[in-house]
Formats: structure tokens, C-alpha cells, sequence
């Protein structure tokens, strides 16, 4: 445990006591966070029960019944990644990003377009989680009323689109103001979604072993065979979007001080982490399959009315008057991870603002919360304009971003993989566990994932990818996802009009391991 | 409640006008004590289990630099005869990251400046504030909004009710008054009905509010206070009215003078707590006040 001062002193030296809690040089609180706490914390970054609604009916649609497959070979890239993130995490603690890491790997360029991609990734994923949780909200409302009627009222874009952006800018207050979830609140939520996601598949199973399931569908050790996937394209857009589903376990790899022991507590929470996870989205794939087959009429797994929201139609059928509970855990599962997620992309909007790669004005603070505050409004902007552009030309606004950001989460993982490469070159040869953990792993890792990304934004060009949603005969999420990007390259060239110190190398020089200094950022 | 000091103050500094006002009071206490000012200014921080995702902290350098630079905006704004210096704390909680830094800094006191926009534009509590005057360990000052004074204090109003606890306070402001050579006025409150305000005699004799001293602080500390009044260094005042408000109205307010209250029987021991009664009162004040810990039995 450090005992260092939190007091950062720039003219005078406190004449400091113990404190009363072990806190680091950085002032976090060190040494709180046991195995089942990081554990939670992991669950709830994943966010089980929102991730199964939004990205099981997409991924049944692309990979059938090998779902529980391709769960388990996406891992891996993830899991390849992540220690990548761990190293840069752990060497650049204090001014790390995905952007200013890339920036000091590669060049301001690359640099910029990772930042970009984290940030449009990020947009992505709370635009797609208010228009969840906004969904849930009416069901719940109508389950508590007992009127069908109000669940239909999302369908009416009059009433979708005004609470989503009602949603949203709830999350960028609670975001801007700093956010206090307590301990309790987190085991409460993310108990309460495992044992609502366990109760459903229990259901699911009974009913089907009863003879009352939809398409009652025998379980086959098949869908475990990742090489009953034969078709390359399929294989890759079933690993983005699996890489979806675990987004945020790297959370708890990348944990440190925090933790009661950092040497064994991240590593062991991870992978208990990861086994809840994996155990819960095989289950509940199981149970869904099951129960409602893959067919594509009625109530199938297949049908690609189900497939926005896969809870949203299910649960009813087979909770019945429980099915409230889902409701409740879907809902409170989004709702937090949108205010959670909200504080993201306004980090790396303040960064980028802060070395130059953005107008400055995205680096003011708020002297009040001394939290971002133009760069949490534009988030909130950007997720509103995404959302509402979306659900304005897109019939299958949920299901299309989802796969769309499933591209862009492949993109800057990719990047910042080889960034972690390229940043630790010269110490690759220094130890075994330096080459592979430094080099090896996150090089595989990264290589994969850009070739995942690269082939499903090939494919995705088709306008019968995905949700089949086309416009002007290019795939829906070809559009959103390069659409994004190449919205990227053009603030991207504005900016180096606009403002050059960035891209000559002025604010954030290239710099490897060796001669990287992370104990100071730049001062501009 | 050893001898008051307000040697050493924990200014909550953010670069705002409650800060600013902390700020001021922090100068006038200091220019009445010769206090060291330590601005303190707490950069939020992640609470672990908010699970924020992703987890860099890339900002954190960025806010840190904000922050340090407003907080040397503050220090170079100071006049000149002011010793100060400059801190900055993480915490996932404002409160929790100001009591961190009295510990570690040894601050005698936490002075916080009053929200705006409260009833009569006078005090409205924060959230920090509120926490503060619940917990702390040593004398919290809250400035009103808008609080402009800079100069030396010029009087100590120590306010107390007929109830046990008042020792305390009345222990504090007589000593405070002594130390920085402050004229003093001990104010007691009295809530009365209007049958029993008429019964009331004209003018409530000094010797009776020293008998209160007496009944509900100490022999020595009436013997004190009473001598204090022979020498007029202190003034004593009975206010009366059917309620908080009423009672408060008949008071005159004094230009630069701090009024002290002491805690609720609800406090810990050492620790402020924030009774009812003073919470209503400083909502209808326009003087700078300060809270103090409950006494050690």
C-alpha cells in the first residue's frame, strides 16, 4: 500500500500525518477493492443485461446457433488486447489515453483518428443505450400500468426521439456534475441483473424441457464449434460484435492501486469476471435458442423483428408476470451505463482539446465541478444528433449501430494494440514476459481486429448486411460506421488547417518507452 | 475545546464566487489571527465503484494543470501581509477531500464560501457545506454569497440557547474574544409566545443572561464572562421572538463580525453537528458564521 501524500503541494510543504486512508501519489484510494468488488465493478462495466438485449439478436442473426462459439473464440483478441492496455495503463498512468498513446506510438494522424474512433465508439454506444433504456422505460411503464398500449409508444418517433434526448441529457448532468454511485448501489444493480438474466434462462429451459417453449430447439454441442463457421465473412462480423459484448471487461485488467493487492487481485477479479460472463451469455444464448429456435416467424431468435432488442420481446412470453424484473434490470443496467459512459468520450474530447488536436475551447473546465464541460456538452450533442439522424433514416436505428460499433470498437482496440507495440519496441527484448505480454499478445491481438474490422466494413457495404437496411443500395452500417469516420478525416484536416501546433508535433511529441517521460504532460 | 485558533485555515477554494467569498473570509479571519491560509481545492476523482468505462485517466493531468493554475490566480490575487499556500487533494467527494487535507495540513478551521439564491440571498447550504457542519473535526466558517470584506474582524457574536451544549461555544467565543482582542456579544435566544413576551419585563438584566451562562455552561466560564462585561469588552443580548425568524429579526447586525454557534446535542464527540435551530438561524443572517465541534467529555 503507498503511504505517499495525496496533497499535491506546489508552494509549501504540509506538515503531513499518516492518513487515515492509504491513498497514492495520485490521491486514488488504494487498497479497497477486494476480488468480489473489482469483480462487480467488471460486471457492471460490461453491463450484462443491456449488452444480451442489444447484441444477442444481431450476433443469433449473423453466426445462427454458433453463438456460444464465437462468444468464446472473441474473446480471445480481447483478451490480447487488454494486456496491451494493461502495460500501457500501467507505464503511462497518469496522461494515458488511447489518443495521447497513439500520438506518441505512431504520429498525431493515426493518433487523431483513434481518438476519434474512441470517441465516436463511445457516442455510439450511448446513443444505442438511451434508446434502450428509453424502450425499457415505456415497457416497464405499461407493465406497471397494465396497458400494452404505452409499450408501443417508443415505435413513435415523436415520443422516442424527444425522451431519448431527455435521457441523454440527464446522463451528461449527472456527468458533469461527478458522479457518486455508492458500493451498495453497484452490488445491488449488478446482482440483481445476474440473478433476473439467471431466472430467465431457468424459465426458458423448464418450459422447453415442458413441451411449452415457442420452437423448443435441442441444445447440439455444435453450437460450441467455432469451425462450424465457415464463411470468413460471417466468422468476422460474429467477432466484432462479440468483442461488443465484452466491452468493459478490460476495466478490471487495467485496475491497480485501487485494489487490495495489485499483483493478484486485477488478474484473478478478470477472470472470474470473464467466467461470470461468459457462463451468463452462454446460458442465456442457450435458454433463448431453446426456447425460441432460430426461426424467423413468431417469436424465433431468428426473426428479424426480435432481433433489436431481444428481451423487449421475449421476456414476456417467458417470464410472464416476472417479466417486470427484466424490465427493471435492463432499464437500471442502461440508465447507469449511459451516465457512466457519458464521462468518456468528454475525457478524450478534453485531451484532444488540450494538446491542440480539437479547437481549445474543448479543454475548459468547469470551475465549479472541475469536471470537462464543453467537451460533456459536445458528447451529449454528438449522441443526440447521432441517435436522432439515426432513428430518422434507419428502420433498425438499435441493430445497426450496434454492429456499427462493433466495427468502430474493433478500430481503436486495433490501434491502440499496435500502439502498445510500437510504444514498447525498444523493451521487447528484455525479458520473456516483456516480449509477450509487451509485444506478442497485443500484436496478435491488434492484427486480428483490424482485419475483423477491415473485412465487416467490406461486407457491411451490402445492403442486405445486417439489419439489411440500405441507403441509396450501401449497407446501413457501412454508412454509420464509415460515415463516422470519414466525418473524422474531414474535422481532422480542418483542424490541421485551423490549428497545425498538433499535427507538427508541437503539443504531444512521438516518443517510445525509453524516453517518455510520464511523470508531467506537456504544458501549453 | 482547547484554546481557539485560527492559525492554520483550510480556505475551499474553487475559482468561483462562493470560492472567492471563502477566499475573503479566509483574509479577514487571517488578518484577525494572522492565520496561515491554505487553499485547498479537491480535483474529483473517480469513485471505483461508479465503473466508469473506459478507466484512463488522461484527464486527470489536464484538470490538476487547470486547477493549480487557478489556485496561483488566487494566491497572487492575495494582499500582501497574507501567508498562504496552495494544495490540491483528490476525492471522489468534495467533503471527504477537504477533511483529508485538515488532517494532513493540521488546518484549525474550514472556511467555505455560501451559495447564492437562498432565501433572502443569504445562506443556502450545499451539499459539501451540509456534510461539513455534520462532521468535521474542527470549526467550519461559511461566508454568506457575495461576502466582500477583507478586513480584520471587528466583533465575535457568539449565539446560544437555553439548552446543555452551550458551554462549548460560550467557552469558545469568550476565549476567542480574549486572544484576538475582539469585543464580544453573548446572544441568547429565547422563543416566546406573545402572552408570554408581554410578561415579559422591560429589558432582560445582564446579571440574568450571566445566570444562563452559569446554568448552562459554567461557573468559571459566568465569572469570566461577567468580568468581561464590567469591562465592557462584551455586550450581552437576550433575543426574543415568537420563532427563529422573529428572534433574529430584533438583532442588529454588526459590520465585519463572525457569529459563532456551537453543535447540536446530535454530535460526536470533537465533531461539528449542525443543530436545527442554528440551521434555521443562519438562513436569516447576513454575517459570516462559524460552527464549532462539540465538546470533549
Amino acid at each position: 500500500m503507498s503511504t505517499s501524500p495525496p496533497l499535491s503541494t506546489p508552494s509549501s510543504t504540509p506538515s503531513g500525518k499518516t492518513p487515515e486512508r492509504g491513498r497514492s501519489a495520485k490521491g486514488l484510494a488504494t487498497g479497497q477493492i477486494g476480488i468480489i468488488g473489482a469483480t462487480v465493478i467488471g460486471v457492471s462495466c460490461i453491463a450484462p443485461a443491456y449488452t444480451l438485449t442489444s447484441g444477442l439478436g444481431p450476433t443469433i442473426s449473423t453466426v445462427g446457433t454458433q453463438v456460444p462459439a464465437i462468444l468464446l473464440v472473441g474473446f480471445i483478441p480481447m483478451l490480447l488486447v487488454a494486456f496491451g492496455y494493461r502495460e500501457l495503463n500501467n507505464r503511462v498512468p497518469d496522461s494515458g489515453t488511447s489518443f495521447t498513446w497513439s500520438v506518441k506510438a505512431f504520429n498525431p494522424w493515426i493518433g487523431w483518428m483513434n481518438g476519434w474512433g474512441l470517441i465516436a465508439a463511445t457516442v455510439i454506444v450511448l446513443s444505442n443505450l438511451a434508446a434502450v433504456a428509453v424502450d425499457f422505460f415505456y415497457i416497464l411503464l405499461s407493465q406497471v400500468l397494465g396497458n400494452p398500449d404505452i409499450a408501443l409508444w417508443t415505435q413513435n418517433l415523436w415520443i422516442n426521439i424527444p425522451t431519448t434526448l431527455v435521457f441523454t441529457a440527464i446522463a451528461a448532468w449527472v456527468a458533469y456534475r461527478g458522479l457518486d454511485t455508492t458500493q451498495k448501489l453497484q452490488y445491488l444493480l449488478v446482482t440483481f441483473q445476474v440473478l433476473v438474466l439467471g431466472a430467465f434462462v431457468v424459465a426458458a429451459l423448464v418450459q422447453t424441457n415442458n413441451g411449452q417453449a415457442f420452437d423448443a430447439t435441442p441444445v447440439s454441442l455444435d453450437w460450441f464449434n467455432p469451425l462450424e463457421i465457415t464463411d470468413f465473412s460471417v466468422f468476422a462480423a460474429g467477432i466484432s460484435l462479440s468483442i461488443f459484448m465484452f466491452w468493459g471487461w478490460d476495466a478490471v485488467l487495467t485496475m491497480n492501486e485501487e485494489t487490495r493487492n495489485p499483483e493478484k487481485t486485477p488478474g484473478r477479479a478478470a477472470t472470474l469476471t470473464i467466467l461470470i460472463i461468459i457462463t451468463l451469455y452462454i446460458l442465456v444464448t442457450i435458454g433463448v435458442i431453446a426456447w425460441a429456435g432460430i426461426g424467423d416467424q413468431g417469436l424465433g431468435a431468428g426473426n428479424p423483428e426480435n432481433q433489436e432488442s431481444i428481451f423487449a420481446v421475449l421476456s414476456g412470453p417467458v417470464l410472464g408476470p416476472v417479466a417486470i424484473l427484466m424490465s427493471i434490470a435492463i432499464l437500471a443496467s442502461s440508465f447507469a451505463s449511459l451516465q457512466t459512459t457519458m464521462i468518456s468520450p468528454s475525457r478524450t474530447i478534453l485531451a484532444m482539446g488540450y494538446y491542440k488536436a480539437f479547437p481549445p475551447a474543448f479543454s475548459k473546465i468547469s470551475p465549479r465541478f472541475r469536471t470537462p464541460s464543453v467537451a460533456t456538452i459536445a458528447s451529449a450533442v454528438g449522441t443526440a444528433g447521432f441517435y436522432t439522424i439515426t432513428r430518422l433514416i434507419s428502420e433498425n436505428a438499435l441493430w445497426d449501430t450496434i454492429t456499427a460499433l462493433g466495427l468502430m470498437i474493433c478500430f481503436y482496440y486495433g490501434i491502440t494494440a499496435m500502439a502498445c507495440v510500437w510504444f514498447f519496441r525498444k523493451e521487447l527484448t528484455g525479458s520473456v514476459r516483456d516480449f509477450l505480454f509487451r509485444g506478442l499478445f497485443p500484436g496478435i491481438g491488434g492484427v486480428v481486429l483490424l482485419v475483423m474490422f477491415f473485412q465487416t466494413a467490406v461486407d457491411s457495404i451490402d445492403p442486405s448486411y445486417g439489419s439489411g437496411t440500405s441507403l441509396g443500395g450501401i449497407g446501413m452500417v457501412f454508412i454509420l460506421g464509415m460515415g463516422v469516420l470519414l466525418l473524422g478525416v474531414v474535422l481532422m484536416i480542418w483542424t490541421r488547417i485551423k490549428h497545425p501546433a498538433f499535427f507538427a508535433g508541437e503539443t504531444l511529441p512521438k516518443t517510445t518507452s525509453l524516453t517518455d517521460d510520464t511523470t508531467t504532460i506537456t504544458t501549453i | 475545546m482547547s484554546t481557539p485558533t485560527f492559525r492554520n485555515l483550510i480556505i475551499a477554494y474553487t475559482a468561483t464566487e462562493p470560492g472567492r467569498d471563502a477566499l475573503n473570509l479566509g483574509i479577514a479571519m487571517a488578518r484577525t489571527s494572522g492565520a496561515h491560509l491554505n487553499l485547498v481545492t479537491v480535483i474529483p476523482e473517480d469513485n471505483v465503484y461508479a465503473a466508469v468505462y473506459p478507466s484512463d485517466r488522461g484527464h486527470m493531468p489536464i484538470i490538476q494543470q487547470q486547477v493549480r493554475e487557478w489556485l496561483e490566480q488566487a494566491q497572487a490575487s492575495l494582499p500582501a501581509d497574507i501567508s498562504s499556500s496552495i494544495h490540491t487533494i483528490s476525492d471522489s467527494s468534495d467533503a471527504a477531500g477537504l477533511l483529508t487535507a485538515t488532517q494532513q495540513l493540521n488546518g484549525s478551521a474550514i472556511v467555505l464560501g455560501g451559495r447564492r439564491g437562498g432565501l433572502l440571498r443569504r445562506f443556502r447550504l450545499g451539499g459539501t457545506a451540509t456534510t461539513l457542519l455534520h462532521s468535521s473535526p474542527v470549526p467550519v466558517a461559511l461566508a454568506p454569497g457575495g461576502y466582500q470584506n477583507q478586513e480584520k474582524l471587528s466583533w465575535l457574536t457568539a449565539m446560544f440557547g437555553t439548552r446543555p451544549g452551550a458551554e462549548a461555544v460560550i467557552q469558545y467565543a469568550l476565549a476567542a474574544a480574549q486572544s484576538f482582542n475582539l469585543p464580544l456579544r453573548l446572544v441568547s435566544l429565547l422563543f416566546l409566545d406573545q402572552a408570554q413576551a408581554d410578561s415579559l419585563p422591560d429589558g432582560i438584566e445582564t446579571a440574568d443572561l450571566i445566570a444562563q451562562v452559569e446554568q448552562f455552561g459554567n461557573e468559571q466560564l459566568a465569572a469570566q464572562a461577567a468580568d468581561m462585561v464590567a469591562n465592557d469588552q462584551a455586550a450581552t443580548v437576550v433575543a426574543t421572538g415568537k420563532d427563529v425568524h422573529d428572534a433574529v429579526e430584533a438583532l442588529t447586525w454588526m459590520e465585519h463580525e463572525l457569529v459563532i454557534f456551537g453543535s447540536s446535542r446530535l454530535a460526536s464527540n470533537q465533531h461539528t453537528f449542525l443543530g436545527a435551530t442554528a440551521a434555521r438561524i443562519l438562513r436569516h443572517i447576513p454575517s459570516p458564521m462559524m460552527v464549532i465541534p462539540a465538546e470533549t467529555t
